[in-house]
């Protein structure tokens, strides 16, 4: 489903960074990947490469079989395949609940008002907030708006799902509500690629454990392995501190 | 009175005293100014002005060809006077009270048969109405502008970017003064000489103001545009173009809604300048409301109270768009 080969990435602004160095990663349909490291480890850039909110320098990144780093791709047909969810949430303020969600479905996916609307109740319904559709996200606490989001990203039926530390933004006793319904999510057989700190999602719901540092990808496998019996002394630091 | 009303502060003393202040200064300005027309003998008349606004006009019907009353008769208010000479025959209309001939009568080319008055707008008004449209003109064009600059201006395709940048410097570097005399006199002149070689009509001075003061102010909005987009967070985008939207869709759905709202504020006071501004069109013949007084003065010799009739009236059309414009952004605010 995704396959990422030898990826470089380097920000030249304001500094030289290198983001990414050789990266090479394959996640399978139906996989939950969940990937950890430290801050500037390059894990969200990963991320962002995938639906090119970032441009890698050089490799390649084939989602469903296309190449993105291809010119000729048409990124945005891509893109309404792969939902992706913010720490931040981003959801639009000017808009109700139900209009974030029905937005692109109306002017992506062409689907008439009511057809978007009926699959927005739907998945407002899924999420937990189907009575909040009329309001504006700022009347929303924050585990609210993040699940907005995922319902957001959810309408557009994609195949794969992109978490960007969904739950880093929000306050401790949120952030149950939303690991849930990604957990609801995984079990369902969506492929999932998860940034995120909660040690305890990693360990109950991924497939596979990916640990990144500097930009590379030092250690990957199954959490019983990863947290058990961490092979390099970089990944055995950072259990260490988190744990 | 006196007792605090709930959600409201209480003012202390020494507030009404600045209050009184206040009254005392705007209204001792006004005095020593009057008093001070009075030394030099000058003689406010305000009752000349309003005929600058409307005024009657005596308009004479006077025959076109000669010959004699032929028969009047009357409908409704009107006499009916029929001229005839040999096989051409004309009716002209007058008020019946202003009647100046009798049936009979021999009648030259030119004589008066009678007169009737009619209101018409003064120079003034005139002159209001034309600054106006240049103004309403301009800013719409201004904001088109403005907006497609804006664009291109955070654009990352170079050619964009820079004929973005090249305009609103070369724009914002210069005075207006010298960019009207630009459009009128270089631009003007061209093009009006290539329209004429080709036979083609002329393009009035009117237009070419528009043009300077909607090429002005569409600098200034590109840059209130731009900063009006900058300020809406990355991430907007971001989650818009994820979820698979153009960049276009991306605009028109997400960012400039939330722009707009940042953008009214500063757009307003641009609004103002370029209405102010357009006092300036004067100078290439147009006959706006700073012409018209200028020339109204000329001709009644009421300097004082025309010029202050005249900021009163910028006044009247800044505060009436302004209020507008505020009417708008909480309205906007609301939904």
């Amino acid at each position: 489903m995704i396959d990422v080969r030898h990826v470089y990435k380097t920000f030249r602004i304001p500094h030289v960074v290198r983001a990414l160095v050789d990266v090479s990663l394959k996640v399978e349909q139906g996989e939950v990947v969940v990937v950890i490291g430290p801050s500037g480890s390059g894990k969200s850039t990963l991320l962002r490469c995938l639906n090119h909110l970032e441009t890698a320098d050089s490799g390649h990144i084939f989602i469903d079989g296309i190449d993105i780093l291809d010119r000729k791709t048409d990124i945005n047909k891509v893109r309404a395949e792969v939902g992706m969810v913010f720490q931040s949430f981003n959801l639009f303020p000017h808009k109700t609940v139900l209009e974030n969600v029905t937005l692109a479905q109306i002017v992506v996916r062409k689907r008439t008002k009511a057809v978007a609307v009926e699959k927005a109740m739907a998945l407002l319904e899924k999420v937990g907030i189907r009575e909040k559709a009329n309001v504006h996200p700022d009347q929303l606490s924050g585990g609210q708006q993040q699940r907005v989001a995922i319902a957001r990203a959810l309408a557009m039926d994609p195949k794969i799902m992109l978490f960007d530390e969904p739950t880093s933004a929000l306050d401790p006793e949120m952030i149950g509500e939303v690991l849930d319904v990604m957990k609801t999510l995984a079990r369902e057989g969506m492929t999932m690629v998860v940034v995120t700190h909660e040690m305890g999602f990693a360990r109950e719901v991924a497939d596979r454990v990916i640990f990144m540092d500097e930009g590379a990808i030092v250690e990957e496998g199954t959490p019983e392995h990863f947290f058990k019996t961490p092979e390099h002394d970089r990944t055995k630091l950072f259990l260490s501190q988190i744990l | 009175m006196g007792t605090p009303v709930s959600g409201k502060i209480p003012k202390r003393p020494a507030y009404y005293v600045w209050v009184g202040v206040f009254f005392l200064i705007v209204a001792g300005t006004a005095t020593a100014l009057y008093y001070a027309t009075l030394k030099i003998d000058y003689v406010w008349r305000w009752y000349r002005i309003p005929q600058y606004f409307v005024f009657k006009e005596k308009v004479e019907v006077r025959a076109q060809i000669q010959g004699t009353v032929h028969r009047i008769t009357t409908q409704n208010d009107q006499a009916v006077i029929e001229v005839k000479e040999g096989q051409a025959s004309e009716t002209y209309r007058v008020p019946k009270e202003a009647l100046l001939v009798a049936e009979g009568d021999f009648i030259y080319p030119g004589d008066v048969l009678g007169s009737y008055a009619r209101w018409r707008a003064g120079i003034l008004m005139q002159g209001l109405w034309l600054t106006l449209k240049v103004s309403v003109i301009a800013i719409v064009f201004g904001v088109l502008i403005g907006l497609f600059g804006g664009l291109a201006r955070i654009s990352e395709n170079p050619a964009f970017k820079w004929l973005a940048i090249t305009y609103i410097e070369l724009i914002r570097g210069s005075p207006l003064l010298v960019q009207i005399f630009i459009w009128y006199f270089v631009l003007g002149t061209l093009i009006n000489t290539i329209l004429a070689k080709q036979g083609i009509v002329q393009i009035p001075p009117l237009w070419f103001g528009v043009a300077a003061l909607a090429c002005f102010a569409g600098a200034y909005v590109a840059e209130i545009v731009r900063a009006g987009i900058q300020s809406i967070h990355r991430g907007q985008t971001e989650a818009s173009r994820s979820l698979g939207m153009t960049y276009v869709q991306s605009m028109l759905h997400v960012i400039l809604p939330q722009a707009v709202r940042r953008i009214l504020p500063p757009l307003a006071g641009q609004f103002i300048s370029l209405i102010k501004d357009s006092s300036l069109l004067g100078i290439i013949a147009i006959r706006e409301l700073t012409k018209a007084t200028r020339e109204v003065v000329t001709t009644s010799l009421q300097p004082f109270e025309l010029w202050f009739l005249c900021a009163l009236l910028y006044l009247f059309l800044t505060f009436t768009l302004s209020m507008l414009l505020q009417y708008l952004e909480r309205r906007h605010l609301v939904t």
